[in-house]
């Protein structure tokens, strides 16, 4: 799963840890999800959307196989 | 929210919330009574029967004891766990999940060698396998998603 999280946290000026502290999760967390290491549950995908204003396929891309 | 160090190997206290210390202060406090009282019923049984021969409420209260603490410590550890984000309990998760493969693994290696020899496991080795699994697990967790 690709995302464009970073991009998006890059317009709003925000650090890792703002968005961590933001979405009650590690900075670790937030960094995992950028870099694709960790697919967040539905939980935290929807606190994601919320936090941005954005639809889910706005941010996460799934990849075909 | 908990920060993993060490290549996965510890934790920093530091980066805990302060209602998420008390908890786990808790935790940390009941698994030490648990672990005094079990070490003293286990490590030598004639000594603890040697001294329950003067004090005989001992011989019931110690078990009492640990079964409490023992529970109380599972009861914050999960209360800790479940207001952690979902990496570190996956994390957690993964811990105990390799911890349990390297008891199989390595329990099996051990009871293997114990065949062609004279040497027999006892409770620390297989402690010790599950040491060793989750240990193994952390590194590769570590490695995998951080």
């Amino acid at each position: 799963m690709k995302n464009n999280i970073k991009e998006l946290r890059s317009a709003k000026k925000i650090s890792q840890q703002q968005l961590a502290d933001a979405l009650l999760v590690s900075r670790q967390t937030v960094n995992a999800i950028e870099t694709g290491k960790f697919d967040p549950s539905l939980t935290l995908t929807i606190k994601i959307t919320r936090f941005f204003k954005k639809n889910l396929e706005d941010i996460f891309k799934m990849e075909d196989k | 929210m908990v920060k993993v160090t060490h290549k996965g190997l510890w934790i920093d206290f530091s980066s805990i919330k302060k209602e998420h210390k008390k908890i786990m202060n808790k935790s940390l406090f009941f698994a030490l009574i648990t672990g005094f009282s079990i070490g003293f019923i286990m490590s030598d049984i004639p000594f603890f029967l040697m001294i329950c021969d003067n004090y005989p409420f001992l011989l019931y209260f110690a078990p009492i004891v640990t079964i409490l603490t023992g529970v109380l410590t599972i009861f914050y550890s999960f209360k800790f766990y479940d207001k952690q984000d979902e990496l570190y309990q996956k994390y957690h998760d993964f811990t105990l999940m390799a911890g349990c493969v390297g008891f199989f693994f390595f329990g099996m290696i051990l009871q293997f060698v114990s065949l062609f020899s004279t040497y027999s496991p006892s409770f620390m080795d297989y402690f010790f396998c599950v040491l060793l699994g989750g240990v193994i697990g952390q590194l590769y967790f570590y490695k995998k998603y951080y």
